[in-house]
């Protein structure tokens, strides 16, 4: 059967994002998962099968190369767990594979989590340098992460006249949003001259145009929502789940549609996800968003992409306050990425806890009122892979 | 001295002198300094490339002459032939010994022509040692030759071999070494020139001073390339011919007890090309020495030869692909059209080397340099390139470039070339 309103998630948890020198990778995945086990109100025991979400092994000695790392962390033999690779949407692949394990009938209680270690090595620059070191010739000629949306920064700009403050105000944005959330990595507001100010990463995008480097993890144990149903306990329902891929490994800069201006990715796969979920009008029907702000460039094409708004007006939209705390489709409010952090494979499911807790009314200082509907959203490659996944309240 | 209707004797169809834009300033006076990701390679396949350029030309043959090769073993022609899209069975020889290996390029490509008929290209080119090589400059010369048409006809005489040892460089040495000035001015390649003491001679010797005394004896055209740019080690011979083919009548070239000369008879042309040259001569700026190597610790990339054979066509000629279906033209080629998916033919083609910035960024996180440009390109005829700016400019969105062979990083102990960006009109 579809995935589509007959999968719940029963029970999240996340660890407190940051630099954790005290905790290993299995040490995290370990923390996220029995959180989520307890929180669904469940035994180790009972879970049937396992998706790991893990983008970056390399960086951890290969700990988390394969799904078997799970079996480490929570004492998991002889229960099936496999390892998802899909770049930023890893998370979101690991519960979109672990819905299709519901889905399809073949394990009723499934766990998604996603971890990742980034900081047992030097943080960015030896990441970058690594990344540099192991990819392709034709990638590893001058590519980097930023480099690359560094591009879209300028072309945006250059074609819809917004301006270096207007990306300085999604890193004001989601700062100020992160102080009312415990796990995320940074926690203090900023300023736009703080982010104009801080140092060059790839012109026009600064450090504070840049999500940190960060280690955690999040899990989401999911079920039958006929089952949950029965059970009694709250819960939140995918409505939708969708991965959209429109390149390949050279990534769409190189193609000649490409028009530095959105992800073509990140559009097929909310156009799906909100067939799924019967959604028309996503401003409208939306109450709260999470969505990829790996720099402040990607979350106001992000805007645009995913149909908050037409092409073009992503920088309207964010000055008009209608995306903070309070606005009338607040996004991120978890701090997002550029807040929260990004340990690359745990992001995604953080975003679908992050929504579940909304929906659930857990989500504390955070709160949106009445949250009936709400969409999370990660880009990967960048830009060949986006997936979106939309999820309701369930039954009460 | 046998003059004009020597033993053998060619036409030559074409020449470019290639020199840096960056023009530095030293006691000694200017020279041409080529950016730190340039190499004989690279300023050999650029000569050849803007040759090609204002000329159809399939040449059979390719000699390469340069006392800086990259590789000291394992040739450093193949590299050339492939940048300079050169392709076909092709005859490949490279020359490294003295300054004196232009002219032998030349006369050995002289000898090619004769022997099986068609065009052979020559090639010359100098990268600047980081020691020991004083009065040295970058650049290259292309030249182009054949047995009928052209501008000049060129006819090589007399030539010479003692063992004298005026500049050397054993095997792993890093630096140079040369001998007494006054032996060398006394016993080198000045000593030929001082016996043809004729008018019109030009001389290139192991170093400025030696050219430049040697031609005040003989009355000879003056060094202009020697003044503007530095010595361009094998380069040097052929870029003099090329600057002064309206006015020389003899060139000699000496290198370590090896002499060459060349009996040059200019014809209708000769002016253009030579008019061409001292133009370049004249365009260039100011600049500072620009640093070697920026690589951080650690950076040493993914490097794997049966990868780099198996895609040298898209690394080193920017082999794209046409979907014979919709006529998009993708970069890197791909197994499938994007567009059209299974139903497409793919047919190979060369990227157009011009085009004009899509976007840009300046990207200080890259390890391999401390700022790193980066510009995506729409290319004229189609097609996309996403690549690193060289590292001597900055472009703008809109800005006409052109795409540059240059030397991108070592990994796995071999050198991969690339292609960058740089202003069309080389500012």
């Amino acid at each position: 059967m579809p995935i589509a309103g007959e999968v719940a998630v029963i029970g999240c948890a996340s660890t407190a994002f940051g630099v954790h020198h005290d905790r290993g990778y299995l040490d995290l995945l370990a923390e996220a998962a029995l959180g989520a086990i307890a929180d669904a109100g469940l035994e180790p025991g009972e879970v049937e099968a396992a998706w790991l979400s893990t983008a970056e092994p390399g960086l951890t000695g290969l700990v988390g190369d394969a799904g078997t790392a799970v079996a480490e962390a929570i004492g998991f033999a002889p229960r099936p767990a496999t390892r998802v690779s899909a770049f930023c949407c890893s998370g979101m692949e690991a519960v979109r594979a672990a819905a299709l394990d519901v889905a399809a009938g073949e394990h009723r209680l499934v766990l998604a989590v996603g971890a990742e270690k980034m900081r047992d090595v030097p943080s960015r620059g030896s990441l970058v340098a690594r990344t540099a070191n192991l990819t392709h010739p034709t990638l590893a000629k001058g590519r980097t992460a930023p480099g690359q949306f560094a591009l879209l920064a300028r072309r945006y700009m250059d074609v819809y006249g917004a301006r270096p403050e207007t990306l300085a105000r999604v890193a004001v944005k989601n700062h100020e949003h992160a102080v009312r959330n415990d796990k995320a990595h940074y926690r203090r507001p900023v300023t736009v001259d703080d982010v104009l100010a801080a140092p060059r990463v790839a012109e026009p995008l600064g450090v504070l145009d840049c999500t940190p480097t960060t280690d955690g993890a999040a899990a989401v144990i999911l079920a039958p929502a006929a089952w949950a149903e029965r059970r009694g306990r709250p819960f939140a329902v995918l409505r939708g789940i969708a991965v959209s891929v429109t390149a390949g490994y050279y990534g769409i800069f190189f193609g000649e549609d490409a028009d530095f201006l959105g992800f073509r990715s990140t559009r097929e796969a909310a156009a799906e996800a909100y067939r799924q979920a019967g959604i028309s009008d996503p401003r409208a029907e939306l109450d709260v968003v999470e969505c990829h702000d790996c720099f402040t460039i990607t979350e106001i094409v992000n805007y645009e992409d995913l149909g908050l708004c037409g092409r073009g007006e992503g920088w309207r939209l964010l000055e008009s306050g209608a995306t903070a705390f309070g606005g009338e489709i607040p996004v991120n409010l978890s701090g997002g990425l550029q807040a929260c952090g990004h340990p690359v494979g745990a992001t995604g499911v953080r975003m679908v806890c992050e929504i579940a807790d909304q929906l659930l009314g857990r989500a504390g200082e955070r709160q949106v009122e009445g949250a009936r509907l709400g969409a999370a959203h990660t880009l990967g490659g960048p830009g060949v892979i986006a997936a979106v996944a939309v999820l309701g309240a369930g039954g009460r | 001295m046998t003059a004009v209707g020597g033993s053998l004797t060619v036409r030559l169809l074409d020449g470019v002198l290639h020199l840096p834009g960056r023009r530095v300033r030293s006691a000694r006076g200017g020279r041409a300094a080529a950016d730190r990701d340039e190499d004989a390679v690279t300023l050999a396949a650029t000569a050849a490339l803007k040759l090609l350029e204002g000329c159809q030309a399939a040449p059979r043959a390719l000699v390469l002459a340069t006392t800086s090769p990259p590789y000291d073993e394992g040739g450093n022609v193949q590299l050339v032939a492939e940048l300079a899209g050169l392709s076909g069975e092709l005859f490949a020889a490279e020359l490294t010994g003295t300054v004196r290996d232009g002219l032998a390029a030349a006369r050995i490509a002289a000898a090619l022509v004769r022997a099986q008929g068609g065009e052979v290209m020559v090639l010359a080119s100098h990268r600047r040692r980081l020691r020991g090589d004083g009065d040295a400059g970058d650049g290259a010369v292309a030249m182009l030759l054949g047995a009928e048409g052209g501008v000049a006809s060129l006819s090589f005489g007399v030539s010479r071999v003692e063992e004298l040892r005026d500049r050397w460089r054993l095997a792993g040495d890093p630096v140079p070494r040369e001998g007494d000035p006054s032996f060398v001015w006394w016993a080198g390649a000045p000593r030929l020139a001082r016996e043809l003491v004729a008018e019109g001679t030009a001389v290139v010797g192991g170093s400025l001073r030696e050219t430049a005394r040697a031609e005040l004896a003989g009355g000879g055209p003056g060094d202009r390339l020697g003044e503007a740019a530095g010595l361009l080690g094998a380069a040097h011979a052929l870029g003099r011919l090329l600057v002064g083919l309206d006015e020389i009548r003899t060139l000699v070239c000496g290198g370590a007890g090896l002499v060459d000369s060349v009996w040059v008879e200019a014809g209708p042309g000769a002016e253009e090309i030579a008019g061409r040259a001292r133009a370049v001569l004249d365009d260039g700026w100011e600049g500072e020495q620009p640093l070697e190597h920026e690589l951080s610790e650690g950076f040493s990339p993914y490097a794997s030869l049966p990868r780099a054979w198996r895609e040298r066509g898209q690394d080193l000629r920017l082999e794209a692909s046409r979907c014979g279906t919709c006529g998009a033209i993708h970069y890197p080629p791909p197994q499938v059209c994007p567009r059209c998916g299974f139903r497409s033919e793919l047919e190979h083609l060369p990227l157009r080397r011009t085009g004009t910035v899509l976007t840009v960024t300046r990207d200080h996180l890259y390890p391999a340099a401390r700022v790193t440009g980066m510009a995506v390109v729409e290319l004229d005829g189609g097609g996309r390139f996403y690549g690193q700016v060289v590292p001597s400019a900055k472009v703008e969105p809109g800005a006409r470039v052109r795409l540059v062979p240059r030397r991108l990083h070592e990994g796995g102990g071999f050198v991969q070339y690339y292609w960058k960006i740089a202003p069309e009109d080389g500012g």
